[in-house]
């Protein structure tokens, strides 16, 4: 069970290490020389993850192995909802950043985007088929 | 080559019932033995005989799953034959018709004479397809009588015993009450039979008995003048084992097992027979079981020196985990697997099979071991495995559950019956799964302190586990992920 479980958060940080490489290249963001523009593009990042990692302890150690199909749907569209919510934020809060360079496309898109690879690839065990396609792509 | 078990009247069935569920258990000491059982009764419809006959056909249906070669887990093929009687023919169903006492006048007379001597006019003329209401007389002088080996069932069980010669020991366990009317009189009568028809012939015969003891009473039937009389089980009993003294019993049998019950459970429905003498499973079936492993086990004299062993409990009101008994150093093994089936049994039917049962048609990690198997098959087996441990969970409540009258009530000591069973007027049944509570799983087990407790998120997690056994397939390679996972550490 713990080779799984790392197996999985491994995936998932690789999953938000492709949408951190995104952010880089879409802000065009010099790693080392620090904006204050560019903490809403990693607020949003993290907040996504955030939602990604909530969804992984809830379905591994809080909701039931053989809760209902509503139970865990209703878990994982509310994650969604908050992310997307999330962005909302984000997107409003870069908007009055004079300094900033908002990219509206890059928060709901990516945010949710990569909330939703996450889970078809490496939602939590008892959910590994829930969201489609897992059901097709994956095998382990 | 197989166990060979005779049991006789309708205690001997129930103590089948009981080897069923600790050979599903995975007890028997041997996984390529057979257990085969041959039941005797008078009365072919009689309820017990017919409750141990359908369990065994619901093990049989279980036993076609490939659990693995290494699974405990139904790991005996069982048969049941009979139930064998030695009045079949209603032309011939008294002592009168049988022994043909009108010819018996005229060819031997003294016969006759000895026969109203030892008979009453109303026991000659008493029925007996219904069995012998307590009168082991008539029984043994039937049961002398009718026992042959050109039966196809004494047949088979000589053939048996003599296949299993070139196995090495034969064991043979008879099994019947002594204080009513097939059981006390078939035992003994049978057993000598045995052992005159196979003990030249098979050098490493161990016979053995298991006698049980009044353990039970029901109140008087209505309108019938001849029944066992509840009130004579302890004279008859003292009787029989005079008898099984005075005729050297322990000379022939490796082992006798005497058991009985001194709080005797009120059974609920009187009947002098037929479906009605349904009597519910009792504790001592299981110690009787328990008693039976052992004798299978081997091993019961010490370097050829008789043993007496001796089985008693700490409460005269419950019976714990550490008062059933085993064989010496067995104790450990055996009682973890029985705790092992109680709560495979439990998760299975309350909370895995309606989960898997409800995916079963869809993708749902409970069910990744069903990957490659035809779902309607899948659901069929799974089904006949949940009808079966439904039953083991009637009969883990009943003999959990005995009603007594007169004294402080019975306390249930191996399992908390709350978990999965509800107490109504006159009785207890089990819960449906929409009843069952799995908060209550932690506290399925009662003395039990040195073992973790079930976790159902934990079972969950580990049936999803790979099955390191090549021989579990199908359906069966689920259930015995489920079983695996019911371990306790």
């Amino acid at each position: 069970m713990k080779i799984r479980i790392f197996r999985d958060l491994a995936g998932i940080f690789l999953i938000y290490a492709l949408y951190a490489v995104l952010t880089v290249w879409l802000y065009d963001m010099d790693l080392s020389a620090w904006q204050p523009a560019d903490i809403w593009p990693i607020d949003m990042l993290a907040g996504s993850l955030l939602g990604m990692l909530l969804w992984y302890v809830l379905g591994e150690w809080v909701i039931r192995p053989h809760a209902s199909a509503t139970t865990w749907y209703g878990t994982w569209f509310a994650l969604l909802a908050l992310i997307l919510g999330w962005a909302c934020f984000v997107f409003i809060m870069e908007s009055q950043d004079t300094s900033a360079n908002p990219n509206p496309w890059l928060h709901f898109l990516g945010g949710a985007g990569f909330f939703y690879l996450a889970s078809v690839l490496f939602s939590p065990l008892f959910a590994k088929y829930l969201i489609w396609p897992a059901v097709i792509v994956r095998k382990w | 080559m197989s166990y060979l078990y005779v049991g006789i009247g309708g205690s001997g069935a129930k103590l089948m019932h009981s080897l069923v569920h600790l050979t599903a258990a995975g007890l028997l000491p041997e996984g390529g033995r057979e257990l085969m059982g041959f039941l005797v009764d008078p009365d072919q419809s009689n309820g017990s005989v017919n409750e141990s006959i359908q369990v065994g056909a619901l093990y049989d249906r279980c036993k076609k799953l490939q659990f693995g070669e290494k699974a405990a887990l139904f790991k005996n093929k069982v048969t049941i034959r009979g139930p064998w009687s030695p009045v079949s023919d209603i032309d011939l169903a008294d002592l009168e018709s049988i022994f043909d006492l009108p010819r018996m006048k005229r060819v031997s007379p003294q016969d006759a004479d000895l026969m109203e001597v030892l008979f009453s006019p109303e026991e000659r003329s008493m029925p007996v397809l219904q069995g012998f209401r307590g009168r082991p007389a008539i029984g043994a002088t039937i049961f002398g009588r009718m026992v042959s080996f050109d039966d196809p069932i004494w047949n088979e069980l000589r053939n048996r015993a003599l296949g299993a010669r070139a196995h090495g020991d034969v064991s043979l366990l008879l099994a019947g009450s002594v204080f009513g009317g097939s059981g006390a009189a078939g035992v003994p009568t049978i057993c000598r039979l045995l052992r005159e028809s196979l003990g030249e012939q098979v050098r490493d015969l161990r016979l053995g008995l298991i006698l049980l003891l009044p353990y039970f009473d029901y109140t008087k039937v209505e309108n019938e003048d001849l029944q066992a009389d509840p009130h004579g089980f302890e004279t008859a009993t003292a009787e029989a084992l005079k008898y099984y003294d005075e005729r050297h019993f322990l000379d022939i049998c490796k082992a006798i097992y005497a058991v009985g019950e001194h709080y005797k459970a009120r059974m609920p429905v009187p009947a002098v027979g037929a479906g009605g003498q349904r009597n519910p499973p009792h504790f001592v079936e299981l110690v009787a079981g328990l008693g039976a492993v052992r004798f299978m086990v081997g091993g019961s004299s010490l370097d050829g020196e008789s043993v007496v062993s001796l089985s008693g409990r700490e409460g005269q009101n419950t019976v714990r985990w550490a008062d059933l008994p085993t064989a010496n150093d067995r104790h450990a093994p055996q009682m973890a697997l029985l705790q092992q089936f109680v709560l495979f049994a439990v998760a299975y039917h309350y909370i895995v099979y309606p989960k898997v049962m409800a995916e079963l048609h869809g993708s749902h990690a409970v069910i990744d071991h069903l990957r490659e198997v035809p779902r309607d098959q899948a659901g069929q087996d799974l089904t006949a495995v949940d009808i079966y441990l439904t039953a083991f969970l009637h009969w883990l409540l009943s003999i959990s559950t005995p009603h007594r009258e007169g004294v402080s009530e019975f306390v249930p000591g191996l399992v908390e019956v709350n978990v999965f069973a509800v107490r109504e007027t006159g009785g207890w049944r089990l819960k449906s799964p929409q009843e069952f509570s799995e908060k209550q799983m932690g506290t399925l087990f009662r003395n039990l302190e040195e073992r973790g407790r079930p976790n159902v998120r934990a079972i969950f997690h580990a049936l999803t586990q790979e099955v390191h056994d090549d021989q579990a397939r199908g359906a069966g390679k689920l259930v015995r992920a489920i079983y695996d996972a019911c371990k306790l550490s």
